[in-house]
Order: structure tokens, then sequence, then C-alpha cells
């Protein structure tokens, strides 16, 4: 079982995740290019 | 067969399995050589976000994606990630994973809910997997869900994730993983492999199961099933997680 302090670290893993991900330009900058791919492949 | 293990209490206390009903196929992202040799693997995996970024973006494929969408259809269930403290620290994969698949699909993301143990499955057997399964708490506020995960093995992980739930009044529409072996995904027991694993084995070892873990043999996933069928008696298989939940 773990210990409250660290289900604690987890929680907070959970929310720094969140942050990062909520800032990060690399998955913008993927999705852009996925639907570039895609339109190119379509056109 | 070997006396009913003192973890089994605990065990109880925290496990439910569901009936597996229809429940469908994990969906598989990549080859497991591709993520486990990849160098952004370990330190995703012992919790740097950064990396754990990098390899699902190169893993997550569009083939997977559409299988997701097709699988879910109109509904808009909670992605929700096995978030745990493994070997290497806490895993950042599945959440990260799971933020990804979040905005490539746009559905909502579940938190609050975790694994409440630590288990070392990377790299170990099958009985040590058996014999300390991962064990999940927090709030269950969604009524249906989608489960993520880095890896799939066995399948018990996602089983208890989705027995949590479940147990507590949501559905889980599905699950889909990183990687894992393509045998692994199908979770649900077929009824020949339990009548393999019955009529090898016997009702002597399901009671024992039962005792030790709170369910019975036509909960566990096909690939646990299998894996129990391939011992060579009722016995050893106690003995062995019995042992094994002792290292």
């Amino acid at each position: 079982m773990l210990t409250a302090y660290q289900q604690e670290l987890l929680r907070q893993l959970e929310n720094e995740i969140d942050e990062y991900l909520a800032q990060s330009s690399n998955l913008d900058a993927f999705l852009s290019r996925l639907r570039g791919l895609i339109l190119s492949e379509v056109g | 067969m070997e006396q009913v293990p003192e973890f089994a209490k605990f065990v109880q206390q925290h496990l439910r399995r569901t009936e597996w009903r229809d429940f469908p196929d994990v969906i598989i992202h990549a080859e497991e050589s591709l993520v486990k040799k990849h160098l952004l693997y370990a330190p995703a995996k012992g919790g740097d976000v950064k990396a754990a970024e990098g390899l699902v973006l190169e893993a997550a494929t569009i083939g997977a994606l559409d299988k997701i969408s097709a699988l879910i259809g109109d509904k808009r269930p909670h992605l929700l990630a096995v978030h745990a403290l493994e070997t290497e620290g806490a895993n950042a994969i599945p959440r990260t994973f799971a933020r990804i698949l979040s905005k490539m699909l746009n559905l909502p993301v579940a938190k609050g809910i975790i694994q409440i143990n630590r288990v070392i499955h990377t790299g170990a057997d099958g009985y040590r997997r058996l014999a300390l399964p991962a064990l999940f708490g927090g709030d269950v506020k969604e009524s249906e869900y989608f489960l993520v995960d880095d890896f799939v093995g066995q399948g018990g992980t996602l089983a208890n994730l989705r027995g949590f739930v479940e147990s507590r009044g949501a559905i889980v529409l599905g699950a889909t993983a990183l990687t894992g072996k393509g045998y692994s995904a199908k979770l649900s027991l077929s009824e020949e492999t339990l009548r393999g694993l019955k009529g090898k084995h016997g009702t002597e070892l399901e009671q024992w199961w039962v005792a030790a873990f709170g369910y019975g043999f036509e909960r566990l996933t096909e690939s646990e099933a299998r894996y129990l069928t391939r011992a060579d008696d009722a016995h050893s298989i106690s003995a062995r997680i019995v042992a094994a939940a002792r290292k």
C-alpha cells in the first residue's frame, strides 16, 4: 500500500503532466503536421 | 493446496473484477520493441513528462486512433490512465498518453483515480503478476470510461482498473495500450480457455483462488487463464503464487 505521501506525489505528477501538456507546443505542432499529411494524401 | 496467504484479506478489500460480457480487445498502438527500446522510454517510466510526450507522439498510430473512434462511436467516455508508482518511479506515460489522446480524439480525461499499491511487474514472471495485483483507489465520478495504459501483458492491471470503476457503478467501454503483445489484446476470457483451465486443474484450485483473490476463474483474463493452464498441477500454482507474494 502506498503511503499518504506517495499517493500525494502521484497526484502531484498528475497535475504536472496536465500543466505541462496544456502549455506544450509539441502536440500542436504534431497535430498540424498530421493534418498536413492527411490533406496532402486526400489532395 | 497452499494455505490461503495472509495478504488475501488486504487484496480482497480492494480488488474487484467484473463480468467480461462482450468487452472488446485492447487497442494496441505500437510494437513492443519500438517503445521499450526507445531512448525516451526509461526516463518517461521514471516520471519525465517531456520524455513521455516525445515517446507517445512517436508511438501512437493513426490506425489505432481510428479503431478507438470507431469503438466509442458517439459516446464521450472519460479517458482513465493507469497512474502508478513503479520500480523506476512514478510512470508518466499512461497519463501523458491519455492527455494526448484527449486532444486527438476530443475526449475528457478523468482525474483522481490512482493505483494505491506499488507492484513490481516490469520483467516479473506471470506468478508474481498474479500474486501482486494492481489495486486502485479514488473517486469514481463519471459514468463511462475508456482505459489507457502504456503496456498490456497479462491484462490483469486493466482488468482490475475496470473492476474498480465498474463495481462503483460506471461502465468501461474499452481500453488502449501504447504497446503490448498481440495475443495480450484479448482480455475477455473465452469459453474454451475457461473449460480447459477447469478441466486441467479442477474445482479445488478455483476454490483456493476465490479464497485468495475474491473472484472466480471466469473473471480471469484470457492470458492469465492460459498461463495457469500451462502449469503442471494445481498445487504448484498455489505454491508459486504464495512464494511470489512472499518475495
